[in-house]
């Protein structure tokens, strides 16, 4: 019996692996509405508020003084674990995890003081939002005589990540320009989850799960602008995420009832600050025209520790004047894991899911301000292994609808 | 190798055809000069020409102002700004000083006349003024910053039509009366100004090495006008790159017109 209590406690707990945040991605959330549906691709570009946290360098070309808010207005995901859970007639459970939230994505004012640029942004790079619960169904238990009728899993997730800080940019000549942003990462990360299973034969064990986590950090990015030939500028990028806190708990509970065993809890703590890459984007943009803006970026995250990998993204934009004061912007962008692909015969690792990103916006100009509406959609596939202890590994789908609403006010 | 760092480094001093490459379409909008900018342009000069007046008179002679009109008038044309009717005026001061407002409203010294000795003079000192307006000096240093047209901006306030919008007006007259009484333009300003002031003066025919002969013999220093030794570097400079054909000087015609005096 005491085996099935660990191996109940494993499976529970098991989820903590997979649903967590999005450590394992670099690009979560598009920032800004010109570069965010850009693709992202916007190193090269920058000359808005939003450069502040693309490449501050760009916002040396900023005309005038500039206000910038945009939000998400509603993002709905939904994350889908292939057939971990058996039921009792042979088929296969997929365990989901949605996520829908309305926040605000980036905040920022562009100014002048003799002849620098200043900015002050905030950003939120990473949000998520969980709110849901799942049931399932006459689960096979490791009893075969004793299956899970009911198996309730509820589950509250909050994991936010916001950079706030100042930007000044410097014209060292017309072809060249450099600028430095000192963001303060702040993130905040809590873990709700409640299980219940009711077996066939009357029992009952409930658990609950929670971890908390507040952390603070230092984030500079330099960034330098080229314009190498007329009509076409070079942009380089570097950052890293210097966190100088961390504070990390959990606490885990299970109580049988009609059980063999009584309560059982264990609890954490943990204030190792994780390690984060540097990041390093190099992006090209070509102005042919004053109605066409084409666009790449190229990230690339070296592993901050063995337990990852390099990662490099790519991502590719357009924006398309369709009219004097109608602009279209177009975006393709991936955003692969920073975990390494899952082995045969091994336990308990962490998921590998790589995205692709699709974006589209269109704004319209008056004269002294901007509103853009857009939609992004992002799609993957992946791995997983959600049964802690287990060697099955499980595949992934997920996909995520992010629309959006950013104006520009120019004064 | 060597070469073609050279000429890496090199390329990175040369200009751009077009150095607004960035600009999008709908920026764009703001280049083109519509009829409503220059009516906010030429209000807001007028009403500033009338500060100018308000506190120095026009000099009562006839002939001398249409003598300076007409050659401020025969400049204009050079300015590239026909849009704009420019007017030209002596006022009474002994200072040896000139002023431009927006929308084309130029003022000279009787002070600074009597220190000149020929046309070309006067044609550079006017040039000079043409020259802030055509760069919109005193609107830009009124805050109406970027690439843009300026004058759009101020289409906006005087577009506005209620009483804050009022206040800010006249408050943008007060302030453009203190840079031109008060602060002056910035000094890179000055600078543009001068430099479009002889590239005007060469092509209406006039010699401007007499207006760098005029900067140094009168000091053409004020409040207004300062860093005279680096205007006249500047602008020795200019005339030696740009090598002007010998333009004319015009002294015998400008000393029939102002003898008078």
């Amino acid at each position: 019996m005491l085996k099935f209590f660990n191996l109940l406690l494993i499976l529970i707990f098991s989820c903590f692996f997979i649903s967590y945040g999005d450590e394992f991605h670099y690009k979560n959330i598009p920032i800004g509405g010109r570069g965010g549906y850009m693709g992202g691709a916007y190193t090269a570009v920058s000359d808005d508020p939003s450069g502040c946290f693309y490449n501050p360098a760009g916002i040396v070309y900023k005309v005038g003084r500039s206000l910038s808010l945009s939000g998400n207005i509603y993002t709905i995901s939904e994350k889908r674990y292939i057939g971990p859970l058996k039921g009792t007639d042979g088929s296969r459970y997929d365990w989901v995890l949605e996520s829908s939230k309305l926040s605000p994505s980036f905040f920022g004012i562009v100014d002048e003081i003799g002849n620098l640029k200043v900015c002050f942004s905030y950003a939120v790079p990473d949000y998520i939002f969980r709110d849901q619960h799942q049931i399932f169904y006459n689960v096979r238990s490791i009893f075969p005589d004793n299956p899970i009728s009911v198996y309730i899993i509820d589950i509250y997730d909050v994991d936010n990540t916001y950079l706030v800080g100042p930007s000044v940019a410097y014209e060292v000549s017309e072809r060249l320009s450099v600028g430095l942003t000192l963001y303060l990462h702040y993130r905040s990360v809590d873990i709700l989850r409640n299980h219940l299973l009711v077996f066939s034969k009357g029992e009952s064990v409930q658990a609950n799960y929670r971890e908390s986590l507040e952390e603070y950090g230092i984030k500079p990015i330099i960034g330098f602008m080229f314009t190498p030939f007329e009509k076409f500028s070079v942009g380089l990028k570097a950052s890293k995420n210097f966190i100088f806190y961390s504070d990390k708990f959990i606490q885990g509970m299970m109580s049988p009832i009609g059980l063999t065993g009584g309560l059982s809890y264990s609890y954490t703590s943990d204030r190792e600050p994780r390690k984060t890459p540097y990041e390093y984007t190099v992006g090209f943009a070509w102005f042919p025209s004053s109605s066409l803006l084409l666009s790449v970026d190229i990230d690339y995250f070296p592993r901050p520790s063995s337990e990852y990998i390099d990662v490099y993204n790519f991502s590719a934009g357009s924006e398309i004047y369709i009219r004097d004061d109608i602009a279209l912007r177009l975006g393709a962008y991936t955003d692969f894991s920073n975990v390494p692909p899952l082995k045969e015969n091994q336990v308990d690792q962490r998921e590998k899911l790589d995205i692709y990103g699709l974006s589209a916006s269109i704004s319209y100009f008056t004269f002294s301000s901007e509103i853009t509406v857009g939609v992004g959609y992002q799609f993957g596939t992946g791995k997983a292994q959600v049964i802690a202890g287990s060697t099955e590994i499980q595949d992934i789908s997920y996909k995520n609808i992010i629309l959006s609403l950013s104006t520009v006010y120019n004064y | 190798m060597r070469f073609i760092l050279y000429s890496l480094i090199c390329s990175f001093f040369i200009s751009f055809a077009d150095e607004n490459f960035r600009a999008r379409k709908h920026i764009e909008r703001w280049y083109k000069v519509t009829d409503e900018d220059i009516r906010a342009e030429v209000l807001l000069g007028r009403e500033v020409a009338a500060k100018i007046l308000g506190k120095y008179d026009l000099v009562d002679d006839e002939a001398l102002q249409f003598y300076v009109n007409k050659v401020g008038k025969y400049l204009a044309l050079y300015s590239g700004r026909g849009e704009l009717d420019f007017k030209f005026g002596v006022i009474n001061s002994k200072e040896i000083n000139a002023y431009s407002t927006p929308g084309g409203y130029v003022f000279v010294t009787i002070g600074a006349i009597r220190k000149m000795k020929n046309e070309a003079e006067l044609a550079g000192v006017l040039a000079h003024e043409i020259g802030h307006v055509v760069h919109m000096h005193v609107i830009k240093d009124l805050g109406f910053k970027g690439k843009g047209l300026p004058s759009s901006s101020l289409v906006m306030i005087l577009s506005g039509g209620t009483q804050t919008i009022s206040v800010t007006f006249s408050e943008l007259i007060d302030k453009a009366t203190d840079i031109l009484f008060e602060r002056g333009f910035r000094k890179e300003e000055e600078f543009e100004a001068d430099e479009t002031g002889v590239i005007i003066m060469a092509m209406a025919g006039y010699d401007p090495k007499a207006y760098v002969e005029f900067l140094k013999r009168t000091k053409y220093e004020s409040v207004t006008h300062p860093n005279n030794k680096e205007r006249v570097k500047r602008l020795e400079l200019v005339i030696n790159e740009l090598k002007f054909k010998d333009g004319k000087r015009m002294g015998e015609r400008f000393i029939k017109n102002v003898e008078v005096f």
